[in-house]
């Protein structure tokens, strides 16, 4: 007891301490007030601090922004959404990924460079980068050229009513009245002319910003009828596509073709000039097919069935609106021509004849030895060799080929100096060089557009053959090199294709007998390369193969018009000391010291030339279908590889208006294909089989 | 610029009764967002893949969407965040290292800023993916997707008191990791 009333005692004062601390303990309202101001003043901190952040937040916007989706794979993933959302609209009521497209789709999740032969439900195009073009970009405008009658543009759900110049963007849709009539021109030089009471909305317009030569512009025609014809697309990944009830008309490179959607969704695509793809998507499946000139597939969205396909109608009514739209064709593309030489020329400055030309020349020299900074320098040179191309196209428009020659080895070697430059300086100045390459890659790539509609037979044709050259020596790598060379390979069949539509067969035949030389180089190349890049670069190869195989039937197609729509007799000088007919230039003075006299032959020499021709396609295209055959066997080696061997199964059959020309049945070991007169077998062996043993031609 | 709210409210209804231009659009406006959220979510490999299952996702179920205060931004993003977790599941033994060259290709990296030559981009990327995923993904979500706290709080399924503190230690740390690597003019 007294031991508990000590202790009680001795913590007495703190007692007292704790009730005075008690007493004096702040109000409630107090409480309150204080936590309020701590609180603000937390919250002041964090403002301070986050402010004292703001040069680090714009830092780190400008680094994240910096990444965007790579490559093709933007647009490639916005075609496969559109179509399983129209196809799941069709196929109501909406499933699961159990649908077998569902499933198909996602088991392809990875797409590759180049296109495929079956475009964007079972292919891809590839890759670049997605960005709206900007409308104040004078180049790559897109506008309505022309206007007749009552024409309306809705953009945004208001009306506008129009004039030409108008400046179209994405989304717009434009509407015909009756007997009205518009003309579209759009950013990749691609021209459509609406009929009266047609509908067309833009849906898609795409610049590849860093190269400004990929394209790709989408338009869906809801009624009416529409004539296209797209110009000069230079690279496999450009496109210009029209959609019109369920079918899709993807034309690539050069092409005319004629789309009309009629009632109850009937739709129907006729291909003028070229080959145009066309994708149907019917309730069970999707069909797609390659319609060359003078074909036409109609289709209506209800049928189950594939398309129709057969030459293009006769009727008078078809006949008159074709014929006027392809006049008018020719003179549209003659003026495209025009200003693209015109484009190139203003870059030329001071010419070289002119008396002021070693000063300015010297002066250029100057200004470029004084710049202390890499990068302008590397500018300047890509100008002044921009200069010098301009330059050679001048004295190649008087006839001087060596003075322009001249010019152009200039050319190349500034070419070849900031492609040092770039290699040299790739690791350190990463950021630097990319700057570079990309003003290098858009120099060439807008000359090289403005040159596309060049022939051999021009004498500008040096020009376009440079312009090829520095684009392959300027490449990153051996498989964009490669892809570049097959870029100009590709290039070499549509010139051929060109040719033989204008009845110069023998001139087609040397561009196919090109095309050839260069698709075995590469080929034997691929095989070649360092690890990681051959399956790349054999994707590339099947890609091109498949496209080739195709353009080479358009080729034989256009060489019988060629010869056959209008027969010309061919004048040729017979050089009687060795009786050797030579053709002879149309008021071309005879060589001194020849004898000759100038012999008319008739129709069998030009049928003889096409006969060539025709030996020329066969033995290029045996050859392209068998290369394709041993390129898939190399495919199936690389076992890391998923997305080779989905492009292997999705070019079992290569169709053109309707109908097989290449078959493929592949087999671990063994590629058989099948064309309508030959059946190929390859056989693998332990080596690459690009240079494997010679394929096995099997009767039939 | 941030898309219109109502214009995308719009679009949602169009698709989900069944206008596929509609989706497009959609398409149109997410895309980028989508990809860079994934891709310093989970690195450049499966950034492509994972965007296109987000898209898949989002067709899929669209028709289950209600609009909410937090938005359909937010309920894609949530689609997004959702994968990420399920990838994470499925490979989480597995690591992504980001490049530091990564490439600018925006057309506005032709006439970039001189003064800014000094921090590159990859320098601060490569930051950004040495911090915890949570304080990435508030940085990107806020500052680039500019997407409001309420929406943040839905993806993320924080209050936005927590989201606003997150922000702070992500940025300081952020700062941290560039002060260390010699760049100090922030």
């Amino acid at each position: 007891m007294r031991l508990f009333e000590s202790l009680s005692n001795a913590f007495a004062p703190v007692k007292e301490v704790l009730s005075q601390i008690k007493k004096n303990q702040l109000p409630a309202d107090r409480k309150g007030f204080l936590r309020e101001r701590i609180l603000a003043s937390i919250q002041a901190q964090h403002q301070a601090e986050g402010a004292s952040y703001a040069v680090l937040i714009e830092r780190l916007k400008k680094a994240i922004l910096a990444v965007v989706p790579a490559g093709g794979f933007r647009v490639v993933l916005r075609e496969k959404m559109l179509t399983l959302a129209a196809l799941s609209i069709r196929n109501e009521p909406v499933k699961s990924f159990g649908e077998r497209l569902g499933l198909w789709l996602l088991g392809r999740r990875r797409f590759v460079a180049a296109s495929l032969v079956a475009f964007f439900f079972l292919s891809t195009v590839f890759y670049s980068f997605g960005v709206q073009v900007p409308a104040t970009s004078a180049s790559y405008l897109t506008l309505l050229e022309e206007v007749s009658g009552n024409v309306i543009v809705f953009r945004d759900g208001a009306s506008i009513s129009v004039a030409p110049g108008f400046l179209l963007k994405s989304n717009d849709i434009i509407r015909t009245d009756r007997g009205a009539k518009a003309v579209v021109r759009f950013l990749d030089q691609s021209v459509s002319r609406l009929d009266e009471s047609t509908e067309v909305k833009i849906s898609q317009l795409f610049v590849n910003p860093s190269k400004k030569s990929e394209t790709v512009v989408e338009v869906v025609l809801t009624q009416g009828r529409l004539w296209s014809r797209v110009v000069s697309l230079i690279d496999n990944f450009s496109r210009f596509q029209v959609k019109a009830a369920n079918t899709v008309t993807v034309a690539k490179r050069k092409a005319a073709f004629d789309v009309s959607v009629g009632h109850a969704g009937k739709a129907k695509v006729a291909a003028l000039h070229n080959r145009v793809e066309v994708t149907v998507a019917t309730p069970n499946k999707v069909v797609e097919t390659t319609l060359v000139k003078g074909f036409s597939a109609e289709v209506k969205s209800s049928a189950p069935v594939a398309p129709q396909i057969a030459p293009v109608a006769d009727a008078t009514e078809d006949q008159a609106w074709i014929a006027e739209n392809l006049s008018k064709d020719e003179q549209y593309i003659a003026e495209v021509k025009r200003e693209g030489t015109d484009q190139i020329k203003s870059a030329a400055g001071i010419s070289p004849g002119s008396p002021l030309y070693p000063i300015k020349a010297f002066s250029s020299a100057t200004q470029i030895a004084f710049t202390l900074s890499d990068v302008e320098r590397q500018k300047k040179l890509i100008g002044l060799a921009r200069g010098k191309f301009a330059q050679a196209e001048l004295l190649l428009e008087n006839q001087d080929t060596e003075g322009a020659a001249a010019l152009l080895r200039e050319f190349s070697g500034l070419i070849a100096e900031v492609t040092e430059w770039m290699h040299a300086n790739g690791d350190s100045k990463a950021s630097e060089v990319f700057e570079i390459q990309t003003l290098l890659n858009e120099t060439l790539a807008l000359v090289g557009k403005q040159l596309s509609l060049v022939l051999p037979t021009d004498p500008l044709y040096p020009l376009k053959d440079a312009i090829g050259q520095a684009t392959v020596a300027t490449a990153s790598g051996p498989q964009e090199q490669a892809k570049e060379r097959l870029e100009i390979a590709a290039t070499k069949l549509l010139e051929a294709h060109d040719l033989a539509e204008q009845g110069d067969t023998a001139a087609a035949q040397r561009q196919v007998e090109q095309y050839s030389a260069t698709l075995s180089e590469v080929a034997s190349e691929v095989v070649k390369f360092p690890e990681g890049q051959v399956e790349k670069a054999v994707s590339d190869l099947i890609d091109a193969k498949v496209e080739d195989i195709k353009a080479l039937e358009v080729i034989a197609t256009a060489g019988d018009s060629g010869v056959s729509a209008t027969p010309q007799l061919v004048p040729l000088t017979l050089d009687t000391a060795t009786s050797t007919p030579q053709l002879a230039t149309p008021g071309a003075p005879l060589g001194a010291g020849t004898t000759s006299e100038t012999v008319q032959i008739d129709l069998q020499v030009a049928a003889s030339q096409k006969a060539d021709l025709d030996k020329s396609i066969t033995e290029v295209r045996t050859e392209a279908i068998t290369k394709l055959g041993e390129v898939v066997l190399e495919a199936q080696k690389q076992e890391s590889a998923p997305e080779l061997v989905e492009k292997i199964q999705q070019i079992k059959r290569i169709e053109v208006n309707g109908k097989s020309v290449v078959n493929l049945r592949v087999s671990p070991n063994q590629v058989l294909l099948k064309t309508p007169s030959d059946v190929i077998s390859i056989v693998g062996t332990s080596s690459s089989s690009l240079s494997a043993p010679a394929p096995v031609l099997l009767p039939r | 610029m941030k898309p219109d709210h109502q214009k995308i409210e719009r679009l949602v209804i169009e698709s989900q009764h069944g206008n596929a231009d509609s989706f497009g659009e959609l398409y149109d406006i997410f895309i980028d967002g989508i990809y860079r959220y994934m891709f310093f979510r989970v690195g450049q490999h499966e950034a492509e893949d994972l965007t296109e299952l987000v898209f898949l996702k989002t067709w899929e179920n669209i028709r289950q969407y209600k609009q909410s205060k937090s938005g359909f931004s937010a309920w894609i993003y949530r689609i997004a965040h959702n994968l990420v977790i399920d990838y994470y599941r499925l490979y989480k033994h597995r690591t992504e290292e980001l490049s530091e060259n990564i490439v600018d290709h925006r057309l506005e990296a032709q006439t970039m800023d001189r003064a800014h030559r000094s921090l590159n981009n990859g320098i601060v990327t490569g930051s950004l993916m040495q911090l915890p995923p949570d304080y990435r993904q508030i940085l990107v979500l806020k500052f680039v997707e500019d997407l409001s706290y309420v929406e943040i709080g839905e993806i993320m399924g924080r209050t936005q008191a927590a989201l606003r503190i997150l922000q702070l230690r992500a940025l300081r740390k952020l700062k941290q990791l560039l002060e260390e690597k010699g760049i100090t003019n922030l």
